[in-house]
C-alpha cells in the first residue's frame, strides 16, 4: 500500500447499522483509500464517485458519499477536502469555505431588488400579450364566473332587472354597436336594480349596467355610449391585462412570503378588482377610442355621450357621491368630454323613444 | 461487543448524558434564505420547493449528536409533486362541486341567471359546512409533514420512519378539536398529549422504535391559569372597549384624538392576546417537559428542563422578530430555535449505535404539500 501523504482520522459508517468505524484516510492513484485498523473496513472509493453530502463551510467537519449508496465518511479535518479536490473537481460545487458571507450577501439582497424591480415594470409590458394568448371560452368561462360572483355579492341590495322589453332594447342596442365593429365576442349585457351610476365589464363580453347609470344618462345617446366603451374594454382584453398583472402579482407575493394558502382568495380578489374595473388612464383612453369608433359606424350621435362626461364631471366637482364610483379613479373626465367631440361623427339616434322608455322602466315592479 | 470505538462508551457518568450541538450560523443561513427568495421570486414562487430542502439540508447538518451530524435525504422535486398532489386534493372537490351543483349554467342563447346565482350561493354554503372536512385535511397534513421529515432524517447513515396513518390521526384531531370547540378549550391540555403521544409512540429510528407515554398530569394547573387569565383579559377589554366608545373621544372626535383612539383600540385588541401569549409559555414549558420525561427509545431516556422564563424567551422574541422584520429575521429565529433545543434537550444513556440497524419501515415518495394550504411557516 502506497499512501501520498500522512493518513488522516475520520468515521465511517456502512448504512447498515449505526455503528462507527474510526478509519484513516488516505487519497491514493485509483481513488480514495479507507481502512480501520482492526480490518472490518477496507475500501477505495473511486475519485469520479466522490460526493460531498452537504455544504461545506469553514472550520466545520465534511462528510462524503459515494455517487450511489448509503456509507458515509466523516472527516473532521476540513483541509483534507484541498487535497482531494485536484483529483475530484465535482467536489468543488458545494465547497463553501473560501465563500466570502457578506459579499454573497450583498449580491443576493441586489439580485433579489433588480428582479423586483424587473417585474414591476416587466409586468404592465407582458400582459398585454399573455391576454392574448388565452382562448376565448376561457375567456368567457371566467367572465360568467366574475358576473355571477359578482351578483351575488350584491344580490342583496340588487335584484336582476328583467323586464322583456327593456331587454329587447338593450339587446337591439347591443347587436347594433357590436355589428359596428365586428369582434370575436358575443356580448351578454345585464342590468342590476341598483342606484349606484356605475356599469362594469368582465371579460369574455359580459356587461353589467347598473340602474343608476340609465337614470341618468342623458338620454338612449348617452347610455349607448357607455355601452360602446364597456365593450371597448371587453375587445381590447382590459379586464385580462388586469388579471394576468393580479395573478403575476401575487405570485411574487407568495413567493416573498412563502405561503401558498393564499391561491384560494385569488378567485375572489380577481372578481372583485375586475368588478372595481379599476382600469389605467390608457385603458380608459384606449375604451373611449373604441366606443367613438363604434358610435361613429352604427351612425350614432356622440352627444349624449359627451353630454354623459360633462355631467359626471360636474356631478364629481361637487362631490355628490352616487357619480363618484364610476370615474373615481380617473377624473379627467372633461379631457374626455372634449375627445368624444372632436371625433363623434355621428347624428342618428341610439333607440326609438319606445324603446328607450322600456328601458327606463325596465326595474319598475 | 466491540464498540471501543465510541468515545462517548468512556464516559464518567452513568447513565452519560448527550446533547444535541449546533454549529449553524444566522450569516450562511442568511445568504442561503436571499438566494431563495431571489429564486423564488424568478420562478412565480416554484423554486420555494427546491429553496426550502436547501435549508434543511443546511439546518439538519448543522445539528450533530456524538460528533455526527444529521442528513436530511429529502429532494425539492418531492415536496413540489407533494404540493401538486395537495393541489388537486383540495381544489379538485371545490371544483367538481361548483361544476356538479350547476353554479355553471351553459352560456349559448340566454343566460339562466337567477338560478346560476341562487347556486352558487349553495356552493360557498356547501364550502362553509365543510369546515370539518378542511379541519381534517390540516390534521392528515400535520402528520403528513411529520412522517415525510421524519423519514427524510438520517443520522450515522441510519434512516427515521414513522407508522400509522395519516387518516386515522385526522380523525383523532378533528375529534378532538370538536372536543375542545364545546368545551371552550377545557379538554386542550388532554388533547395535547392525545396528539403528541400519537405522534411519538409511532416513531422509528432504524429497527428501533420510540414510546411516548404522555399523559395531562400536571398540565392543569398552568392552563387553568391561563384560561382565566385570558377570560379575565378579554372581559376587561370588552369593558374598557365599551367605556372607550362612551368617552368624549368618540362622541367629540377631533382630527388629533382620532389616532388616539386608533392607538387605544389597538392596545384594548392585543392586551389579551398578550396575556394568553404570557400565560401559556407556562403551560408549553410544562407540556415540552413532561413530552421528554416520557419518551423513551429502547433503554434511552430524554429531559428537557424548560422554565417558563426559557420558552417566553424563545417565543415571544421570536414572535416580534418575525412581526417587525416582516420575515427577514428568519434564519435567525431558525438558529435560535435550534440553539434552544441544543441547550435544553437532554439525551440519557447508553447510545448503542453497534447494535441500531437499518429500519423497514416505509418512507412515503412525495413530500408534505398538504400543508402548503395551511400557511404554516416552519422550517
Amino acid at each position: 500500500m502506497t499512501g501520498s501523504a500522512a493518513a488522516i482520522e475520520a468515521t465511517f459508517t456502512d448504512g447498515r447499522t449505526a455503528r462507527r468505524h474510526a478509519v484513516r484516510v488516505a487519497v491514493e492513484a485509483e481513488g480514495l483509500r479507507i481502512a480501520s485498523d482492526d480490518g472490518a473496513v477496507s475500501e477505495t472509493w473511486p475519485f469520479a464517485e466522490l460526493r460531498l453530502v452537504d455544504e461545506v463551510y469553514a472550520g466545520r467537519p465534511f462528510r462524503l458519499k459515494r455517487a450511489s449508496g448509503a456509507e458515509r465518511l466523516t472527516v473532521a479535518d476540513s483541509d483534507f477536502l484541498d487535497r482531494l479536490r485536484p483529483h475530484a473537481g465535482q467536489l468543488r460545487r458545494k465547497d463553501l469555505r473560501g465563500a466570502n458571507l457578506k459579499v454573497r450577501a450583498a449580491a443576493w439582497v441586489g439580485a433579489t431588488a433588480a428582479i423586483l424591480t424587473g417585474f414591476w415594470f416587466l409586468l404592465p409590458l407582458a400582459a398585454g400579450p399573455v391576454a392574448s394568448w388565452v382562448p376565448l371560452s376561457w375567456e368567457e368561462g371566467l367572465g360568467r364566473t366574475v358576473q355571477r360572483q359578482a351578483l351575488a355579492l350584491m344580490a342583496a341590495d340588487s335584484r336582476v332587472c328583467d323586464d322583456w322589453l327593456g331587454e329587447q332594447a338593450m339587446k337591439k342596442l347591443v347587436r347594433r354597436l357590436s355589428a359596428a365593429k365586428p369582434s370575436r365576442y358575443r356580448f351578454r349585457v345585464t342590468v342590476v336594480d341598483n342606484g349606484t351610476v356605475n356599469a362594469f365589464a368582465a371579460p369574455g363580453g359580459y356587461i353589467v349596467v347598473f340602474r343608476g347609470l340609465i337614470d341618468h344618462a342623458a338620454g338612449s345617446d348617452g347610455l349607448a355610449g357607455v355601452m360602446a366603451h364597456e365593450m371597448g374594454h371587453v375587445i381590447e382584453r382590459h379586464g385580462m391585462e388586469n388579471l394576468v398583472k393580479a395573478l403575476g402579482l401575487s405570485f411574487v407575493m407568495s413567493a416573498l412570503i412563502g405561503d401558498t394558502s393564499g391561491f384560494a382568495g385569488i378567485a375572489t380578489d380577481m372578481a372583485q378588482n375586475l368588478a372595481t374595473s379599476k382600469f389605467s388612464r390608457d385603458a380608459e383612453r384606449e375604451a373611449d377610442r373604441v366606443a367613438v369608433e363604434m358610435l361613429n359606424r352604427a351612425g350614432i350621435s356622440g352627444q349624449g355621450f359627451q353630454a354623459f362626461f360633462q355631467m359626471v364631471a360636474r356631478e364629481d366637482g361637487s362631490g355628490e357621491s352616487t357619480i363618484g364610483s364610476y370615474f373615481a379613479s380617473h377624473p379627467a373626465t372633461g379631457g374626455r368630454a372634449q375627445f368624444v367631440r372632436q371625433h363623434a361623427t355621428g347624428a342618428g339616434t341610439a333607440m326609438s323613444d319606445a324603446e328607450w322608455q322600456a328601458v327606463r322602466r325596465m326595474c319598475n315592479r | 461487543m466491540t464498540n471501543g470505538t465510541d468515545p462517548e462508551a468512556a464516559s464518567a457518568v452513568w447513565p452519560p448524558i448527550h446533547r444535541l450541538t449546533h454549529g449553524g450560523r444566522s450569516g450562511e443561513l442568511f445568504v442561503i434564505f436571499l438566494i431563495n427568495l431571489a429564486l423564488s421570486i424568478l420562478t412565480l414562487g416554484i423554486y420555494r420547493f427546491w429553496g426550502r430542502t436547501r435549508i434543511r439540508r443546511y439546518v439538519w447538518s448543522q445539528t450533530s449528536l456524538l460528533g455526527e451530524p444529521l442528513e436530511y435525504t429529502g429532494r425539492g422535486v418531492e415536496l413540489f409533486l407533494g404540493f401538486l398532489f395537495a393541489l388537486v386534493l383540495i381544489y379538485g372537490p371545490i371544483i367538481g362541486l361548483y361544476f356538479g351543483l350547476g353554479a355553471e349554467l351553459p352560456g349559448p342563447g340566454e343566460e339562466p341567471l337567477p338560478e346560476g346565482v341562487e347556486a352558487f350561493g349553495t356552493f360557498i354554503l356547501i364550502l362553509l359546512a365543510a369546515t370539518p372536512i378542511f379541519m381534517l385535511f390540516y390534521y392528515v397534513a400535520l402528520f403528513a409533514a411529520y412522517r415525510y421529515r421524519i423519514g427524510r432524517t438520517s443520522w450515522l447513515g441510519i434512516r427515521g420512519g414513522m407508522e400509522g396513518s395519516a387518516w386515522s390521526f385526522g380523525g383523532l384531531g378533528l375529534f378532538l378539536g370538536f372536543l375542545n370547540a364545546i368545551t371552550l378549550a377545557w379538554t386542550k391540555p388532554w388533547a395535547d398529549s392525545m396528539v403528541f403521544q400519537y405522534r411519538l409512540s409511532r416513531v422509528w429510528f432504524g429497527n428501533g422504535s420510540f414510546d411516548s407515554r404522555l399523559d395531562a398530569g400536571g398540565l392543569y394547573g398552568r392552563f387553568t391559569l391561563a384560561w382565566i387569565g385570558t377570560a379575565v383579559a378579554t372581559i376587561g377589554a370588552a369593558v374598557a372597549f365599551r367605556s372607550v366608545i362612551e368617552s368624549d373621544l368618540v362622541r367629540n372626535p377631533t382630527a388629533a384624538s382620532s389616532w388616539q383612539l386608533d392607538a387605544i383600540v389597538v392596545a384594548i385588541y392585543l392586551f389579551p392576546i398578550i396575556v394568553y401569549q404570557l400565560l401559556i409559555c407556562a403551560y408549553k414549558a410544562a407540556l415540552v417537559r413532561n413530552i421528554a420525561k416520557t419518551l423513551t427509545y429502547g433503554s434511552v431516556r430524554f429531559r428537557a428542563d424548560v422554565a417558563f422564563k426559557d420558552v417566553f424567551g424563545l417565543r415571544i422574541p421570536n414572535l416580534l422578530l418575525m412581526a417587525f422584520t416582516l420575515g427577514f429575521a428568519y434564519p435567525y429565529v431558525v438558529m435560535r430555535t435550534m440553539r434552544f433545543i441544543a441547550r435544553h434537550v437532554e439525551i440519557h444513556g447508553d447510545i448503542r449505535t453497534a447494535a441500531i440497524g437499518q429500519t423497514d419501515v416505509a418512507t412515503p415518495s412525495y413530500g408534505e404539500g398538504l400543508m402548503e394550504f395551511f400557511g404554516i411557516a416552519s422550517i
